[in-house]
């Protein structure tokens, strides 16, 4: 009986624990992508800047994410028997767009706007860490809003509801 | 901080991994360490008290026995409560290199009451054969001071889990106000106390047989003591254990970390089990297994929150490999220039060309990059910029994508720029 | 199993429900990007502008379409999410009709036809190719030796081309357009007086005083918007302005003086009028006598000298007829004395306009009808083309259209909706919208406008021009272009200038110079016309008047649910029909609202419909909107081929059965409350100032957001509420909703029929009062007070208590009951500067927040202030009158700010001390009506 009731009570948290996994796993953890692209080779090793391929961070809501034919400028050359690239040209060739994974995910009734923030000359690496190690991106910042208010608060940023709720 | 970084420099991937094992050690040793220290102390300043109060002097042996069994060696609190910390700062700093995490600091900060806490519990019970009020406070200063160091310690590794908070962290209380942190160090302080008691347990009757000459009455209550303790504070252990994970930033999860977590768990049910039969049984037959347990117990802690902290710093610790990758490379060339090569290799420009360049450049038209013919002009009389710029190409054209630094070492570089110097006036000029 | 998965599957089980309110299951949210960037660039999240024309109604407004790029089913394209009218385009100057903002709904609806359909064996409609279609047609058009015929509603520009081009070579034969308000009595009234069979354009901007007589300007009548415009412009110029009419109108409401003659009476008051003011040049009239015109048209002798006289007295006087007034018996007389007097008042040079007359050339009558009815009788009837028209559902009964329809070998439908009657169909041709089509119009002389495609077509639809192009392509082998748009291209640089094509791309529209003709007054006609005058005998007891429809024009609006959804502004029913009588005639029958009466003349049953009680309506006058008919009751006038729209010798009989109207106002009547303060009490009630309050004062650092809204200036047209549904994503939820007080409207118009026989329009919406009842009983602080005084309700906090719509003195306060389903295509026409809230949550005008913060952002970036104007709310954007502003009243330079100061100005509820910061402005009256 006593066995029972510590072997039951440890359970549940072993359950929860799995539940956690599950969850993680399925909802947070970074998601696989099309075609497995690698922000390092192309900050780290070819120098792109981010905004070669995300050009509208300073001017637009979102940064945008480049057409495959952005792609196509450099590979329809380099790298072209690469596995990932021979994916990237079928995508290419069939006329379809990649259909990347949302990685940074925002609820419906919020707004983020990318110029604001890169305006105000907050580094791209403060939400994004350091995308010039990444393979495989992952959320590294929770996007919680208790974060965000902390901190607007902290650099006098507006922190009414509407500023960022529609 | 930088000042951290003052004292630290860059290291490579196989000195980074020995940093994780010796630090994963160090906090191995020394907080259950720290912990017995702690647990036993309050649990003797209690009983003084305790003791003072009802006039018993079962009570005020209690308390002696346990400072003197806890805190009987200097050379232990040297080894095992000070010396580590030392070893555990430098670690962190080493990993948290240029991670700008003001908690590096806090716990820097917890370092003072720590030691300081010690030396007070070790005056305290080179005192406790005397009587009077001075030592019953000196032993409560000494807990408390041990307590809070201790908080901030665990506060600051458990915030290790959460770089998006450490720009918003300007004092100790905000280091200590978060669910995570809450949960993270009441983790650690009922594990603390199971692990005073079951070490109590182990080294009154197990180790020494300290008792043997004692009355039952004391003997017994010694036990009875020590198990009901344990086996309360195991029980709920695992509760802060949950709330602490269920806290936890998204970035700290791994499947390893879970695996740990679930481990854990098992282990805390096997240390309720071995309480629970012991209160039952009146005997100390677990008191072995459940301590060695309990240390178990703690080193899995120990470790799944330093996977849930590697996880979190995965692109931090990335950037420092990345980093000193590049610092080696910056080092190494000096010494290939004795190899081969130099600007009259033509065959090994042509081979260079053909497998690296060639992927973007042709001589006559434009692939991803200009075609030779238009851009080689200028290097012509000035060979020498046009190796620099192939091994740290700037932008130049903004109509063209910039050119990758393809990391050719410099006979490399001098080979394909004599080559292509050479193509062009030969074939294109 | 690998551990991973078991885990997942584990987790999944057991808690995906308790995260699906947090977030979308990692990489389910799919970021699609372009293949190749599209020639204009567009910047993520900002919306681009279309220049295009309105199809809803032959006004032809210039549409300007907000268009936005969405990724939906992994699909990333560009889809309008709004429309409004273009900047300075010479019709509609910015603004659009009710019916224009509901456009868009047309296009998102899932009812519209989504492929070819054609009638099988067993007489079902089924989908099939445009190939097979293509090639039926072309089957029975060659296998016929019998006469083809096309009808189409009115069509412009290129398409009309097109279809003469196609008609001759296919051998069918074009019969003229139609449509229901074809203006055929004005047409032939100038063509008695000028030889013009025209309808021409009117300005009213520079007129001093405005007599309409009959005229629904601000309904259906020419171009709408555009007469709301001018009138505003008039008006704040301090035009006059008289209305007659023998029903109530939404335009007779807004007149200063609206006189109510007996129904068909018009020619008296037009005989004593071209007497008065033409005077002696028009002996030959009949002259009726001052008391026979009184008695016949109930108007008093007083209420007769004061149109006179205010006429004589104005230096640029305007008499405008219109519907109401033409449609009857005398409908002709009546337009042609008109006509004269407006010629002998100089009119012809200011405010009627013959040189850019709107372009009816093609339409016919209903006469034009018989020819068809004809032809159909005579079994002579191959292929028979019915374009964007279903005569057989509005043509008069006695045609037997419908009855004769079978004999026709085919019958092809172009429509964008299934038609009423689409038995009588044996192919139907879906429509493509005008948002997803080429095309050009020509709605006046000297105007041309260009529709251009602002998104690929949702659904296996064509426009017309296209489905043309490819039967044509398909019979001889050889495409006269490839497509449409290429064709129109061909065209207009055939007829406009290269300047002239890329001005009309760019800005939607060209103007080119036409011949200024001199008008003639055609002497011979006109006196052979005025000595055929005799006194008519006027109808005795009930007589019933069918209305043009200000949402759903002449019955081609009616399946959009957004208008069925938007309250009559005369009695704010929605999504009903419903036949209107004055009070004193319900008491007489004991006839209650929602009574459901049948209608007959003589013995033939006409209609059966619930009873509205409306105020101001003569005890003998029936009224109904005109698509509410059963059948087409009404008769054609032999003179000018106009339907006529009275229909005397009624009976009334309760059947019995009783329909629950959702009408939306609570009462047309003030009750007694002050909502529109009496001016005589103006100063107790003006400017509460330095009222004691609990709460602490608002702080306001630079903008604090206010609106005002002239009533003068409101005309009741609901444009706004349109553009308010559309802007904000508000949910369209039907009449068992409406019946439950659960419409989800933000602004209402809420008319006030006033005991001395005037009404106001009152636009609600939420007051966003400084010291807000709603804020203070929120137990999860979801209405809050912010920073620029806008007050804002924060939907996540929302836990759906409803204490602040119970404690909201203004009712403007909308829960979600449910969840709004948004059914494919109807969610890509979002707004996605706007969330969609969920179920269990309040919501209400936000002062169209989201404009707020785009002007705030624009104005960040260049580092100064939101200026003045710059921050437009929708329902103001949609004003086509301008009778919404909006600013910051901080800005003592402000428009917003100089409205709160007039002298008319006052607050809803002032008393309850809310302190509401939308100002209105009351009505400006003449000295001698003033209340005292």
């Amino acid at each position: 009986m006593k066995k029972l009731l510590i072997t039951g009570y440890f359970l549940i948290f072993i359950l929860i624990i799995v539940l956690l996994g599950g969850l993680w796993s399925s909802y947070r953890d970074a998601p696989d992508q099309p075609i497995a692209f690698s922000h390092k080779k192309h900050l780290t090793y070819v120098g792109l800047e981010c905004d070669h391929c995300h050009q509208y961070a300073e001017v637009g809501l979102q940064p945008g994410i480049p057409a495959v034919s952005v792609c196509m400028d450099c590979h329809e050359a380099v790298a072209t028997d690469s596995p990932e690239i021979i994916k990237l040209t079928g995508y290419w060739n069939r006329k379809e767009p990649v259909p990347w994974a949302g990685v940074y995910y925002l609820p419906q009734h919020v707004l983020f706007t990318h110029k604001r923030h890169i305006k105000k000359g907050i580094d791209c690496s403060e939400c994004h860490g350091d995308m010039k190690v990444v393979e495989k991106v992952r959320q590294v910042r929770s996007l919680r809003m208790g974060w965000c208010v902390t901190c607007h608060r902290e650099n006098n940023a507006p922190v009414d509801c509407w500023t960022c709720h529609k | 901080m930088q000042l951290f970084d003052q004292f630290t420099m860059l290291l490579s991937p196989e000195h980074l991994f020995l940093v994780k094992i010796l630090l994963g050690l160090m906090l191995v040793l020394h907080l259950p360490y720290i912990a017995m220290l702690f647990g036993s102390s309050l649990f003797s300043v209690i009983f003084r008290v305790l003791g003072k109060d009802r006039s018993d002097s079962d009570y005020m042996r209690f308390s002696r026995d346990l400072i003197n069994t806890f805190a009987s060696n200097v050379g232990v609190a040297l080894l095992l409560g000070i010396l580590p910390l030392l070893v555990i700062a430098l670690l962190y700093s080493q990993l948290l290199f240029e991670a700008n995490a003001t908690t590096l600091s806090y716990m820097m900060i917890s370092f003072l009451p720590i030691v300081a806490g010690i030396i007070l519990i070790y005056v305290y019970r080179s005192l406790s054969t005397r009587t009077g009020l001075l030592v019953t406070l000196t032993g409560f200063l000494g807990v408390l001071i041990l307590l809070a160091g201790y908080i901030l310690l665990i506060a600051s590794i458990v915030r290790f889990h959460d770089p998006e908070k450490w720009g918003f962290i300007r004092n100790p209380a905000h280091l200590l106000l978060g669910w995570n942190a809450i949960a993270g160090t009441n983790t650690y302080l009922t594990l603390s106390l199971t692990t005073a008691a079951s070490g109590i347990l182990f080294f009154f009757f197990k180790w020494t047989e300290k008792l043997k000459g004692e009355s039952k009455t004391y003997r017994d209550y010694v036990r009875n003591f020590s198990t009901i303790i344990g086996l309360l504070f195991a029980v709920t252990t695992p509760v802060f254990f949950i709330w602490h994970l269920i806290t936890l930033t998204d970035i700290s999860y791994s499947m390893e970390f879970l695996g740990l977590a679930i481990l854990f768990i098992v282990i805390m049910g096997v240390i309720v089990y071995y309480f629970s039969k012991m209160l039952e049984d009146s005997n100390v037959k677990a008191a072995t297994r459940t301590f060695i347990l309990m240390l178990i117990a703690f080193a899995v802690l120990i470790v799944s929150n330093h996977v849930a902290m590697e996880n979190a710093l995965k692109e931090h610790t990335a950037s420092l490999l990345t980093k000193s990758e590049t610092m080696l490379a910056e080092l190494l060339p000096e010494r290939e220039m004795e190899e081969g090569g130099g600007l009259m290799d033509f065959a090994k420009g042509e081979d260079v060309f053909k497998s690296i360049c060639a992927s973007c450049h042709r001589f006559d038209k434009k692939i991803v990059g200009p075609p030779y013919a238009t851009v080689l002009d200028k290097y012509e009389d000035d060979i020498e910029s046009l190796v620099s710029f192939i091994r740290n190409p700037q932008k130049v054209n903004p109509e063209y994508p910039p050119m990758a630094n393809l990391g050719l070492k410099i006979a490399e570089a001098e080979a394909v720029a004599g080559y292509l110097i050479k193509t062009y006036q030969e074939e294109y000029k | 199993m690998q551990r991973r998965d078991f885990i997942k599957i584990l987790g999944l089980a057991s808690g995906a429900s308790l995260m699906n309110s947090c977030g979308a299951k990692k990489g389910a949210e799919k970021l699609i990007p372009h293949v190749i960037p599209p020639e204009i660039e567009i910047i993520p999240g900002q919306a681009i502008y279309f220049n295009t024309t309105c199809t809803e109604c032959p006004a032809n407004c210039g549409v300007s379409a907000k268009v936005v790029e969405k990724t939906i089913d992994q699909q990333l394209e560009r889809y309008p999410v709004k429309l409004d009218g273009i900047k300075n385009h010479p019709v509609n100057d910015g603004k659009l009709c009710i019916r224009g903002q509901s456009s868009l709904t047309r296009l998102y609806d899932p009812e519209r036809l989504k492929s070819p359909l054609m009638k099988d064996e067993n007489g079902e409609m089924v989908e099939c190719t445009w190939d097979d279609a293509f090639t039926r047609i072309l089957e029975a058009l060659k296998n016929s030796d019998k006469k083809h015929a096309y009808i189409s509603s009115r069509t412009t520009g290129t398409l009309s081309s097109l279809i003469d081009t196609f008609c001759n070579r296919l051998n069918i034969q074009r019969l003229k357009e139609f449509e229901i308000f074809s203006y055929a009595t004005l047409r032939e009234a100038h063509k008695v007086l000028f030889d013009r069979y025209e309808v021409p354009s009117y300005s009213i901007d520079e007129a001093d005083f405005l007599l309409t007589i009959g005229a629904d300007i601000f309904e259906t009548h020419g171009n709408p918007v555009s007469h709301m415009i001018q009138y505003a412009k008039a008006r704040k110029k301090g035009m006059k302005w008289t209305h007659v009419e023998p029903h109530v109108s939404l335009t007779g409401l807004q007149a200063d003086q609206r006189m109510v003659l007996n129904p068909e009476s018009e020619l008296y008051l037009l005989l004593y009028l071209a007497r008065q003011l033409a005077g002696n040049r028009l002996t030959q009239l009949p002259d009726p006598g001052l008391d026979r015109v009184v008695q016949s048209t109930g108007l008093t002798e007083e209420q007769l000298k004061d149109i006179t006289t205010a006429f004589q007295n104005a230096s640029r006087p305007l008499l405008l007829i219109g519907e109401i007034a033409t449609s009857s018996e005398h409908g002709l007389e009546v337009a042609v004395l008109s006509g004269l007097i407006q010629w002998t008042s100089g009119m012809m040079e200011r405010g009627i306009d013959f040189n850019h007359s709107l372009n009816y050339d093609s339409v016919g009558t209903f006469r034009d009808l018989k020819a068809l009815a004809w032809q159909l009788q005579n079994q002579d009837m191959g292929v028979l083309f019915m374009s964007k028209v279903d005569p057989v559902d509005k043509h008069p009964i006695s045609f037997y259209l419908k009855e004769n329809l079978s004999a026709a070998d085919l019958v092809v439908g172009l429509s964008d909706f299934m038609p009423v009657l689409s038995d009588d169909y044996d192919i139907i041709l879906p429509l493509s919208h005008s948002l997803e089509s080429w095309g050009d119009a020509e709605t006046r002389k000297g105007m041309r406008t260009i529709v251009q495609p602002v998104l690929e077509p949702l659904h296996n639809t064509l426009c017309e021009g296209d489905i043309l192009l490819k039967i044509l392509e398909k019979r001889s082998g050889r495409a006269l272009a490839p497509n449409f748009q290429e064709y129109l291209f061909a065209r207009l640089k055939r007829t406009l200038s290269n300047d002239k094509v890329e001005a009309l791309l760019d800005q939607g529209y060209v103007e080119t110079s036409t011949p200024v003709g001199k008008l003639n007054l055609n002497l011979r006609s006109v006196r052979r016309f005025l000595r055929d005058i005799t006194l008519p005998q006027l109808p005795e007891g009930m007589v019933l008047i069918a209305t043009p429809s200000l949402k759903s024009f002449d019955g081609r609006s009616r399946q959009l649910e957004l208008l069925n959804e938007i309250p009559d502004p005369l009695t704010t029913i929605t999504h009903d029909d419903w036949v209107s009588i004055s009070e004193g005639a319900a008491k007489e029958r004991g006839i209650k609202e929602g009574n459901v009466i049948s209608i007959a003349v003589g013995d033939k049953r006409i209609m059966e419909l619930p009873v509205k009680i409306q105020p101001f309506l003569s005890d003998h006058v029936v009224m109904v909107q005109r698509h509410m008919l059963d059948t087409f009751a009404l008769s054609i006038s032999d003179k000018t081929g106009d339907s006529i729209n009275y229909l005397s010798r009624l009976t009334m009989q309760k059947t019995g059965s009783n329909v629950d109207l959702a009408i939306m106002a609570g009462s047309l009547s003030q009750e007694g409350r002050g909502v529109i303060p009496n001016p005589a009490h103006h100063d107790a009630h003006h400017h509460v100032e330095g009222r004691k309050s609990l709460y602490p004062e608002h702080a306001h650092e630079n903008y604090r957001w206010a609106m005002a809204i002239d009533l003068d200036l409101c005309v009741g047209c609901s444009a706004c509420v349109a553009a308010c549904y559309i802007e904000n994503n508000i949910g369209v939820v039907g009449k068992e909703e409406h019946l439950k007080g659960r419409e989800m409207s933000w602004i209402r118009i809420e008319p006030y029929y006033e005991e001395d026989g005037t009404a106001h329009f009152l636009p609600m919406m939420c007051q966003h009062c400084d010291y807000a009842p709603c804020e203070a009983v929120c137990p999860a602080y979801a209405p809050y007070h912010n920073p620029e005084g806008l007050n804002v309700q924060v939907y996540n906090r929302c836990i759906g208590t409803r204490y602040c719509s119970n404690n909201c003195p203004y009712k403007v306060r909308r829960f979600n009951w449910k969840t709004h389903e948004w059914t494919d295509p109807q969610n890509r026409g979002l707004n996605p500067e706007m969330w969609a809230r969920p179920k269990g949550v309040m919501e209400k005008c936000t002062f169209c927040i989201q404009r707020i913060r785009f002007a705030k952002d624009k104005a960040k970036d260049e580092n100064r202030l939101v200026r003045d104007g710059e921050v437009v709310p929708a329902c103001a954007q949609a004003c086509p009158t301008n009778a919404i502003v909006f600013g910051n009243i901080m800005d003592k330079e402000s428009e917003v700010y100089k409205w709160a100061h007039s002298d008319r100005v006052f607050r809803v509820s002032e008393h309850l001390g809310t302190e509401p910061s939308v100002y209105y402005l009351q009505r400006k009256r003449d000295d001698h009506s003033d209340h005292a």
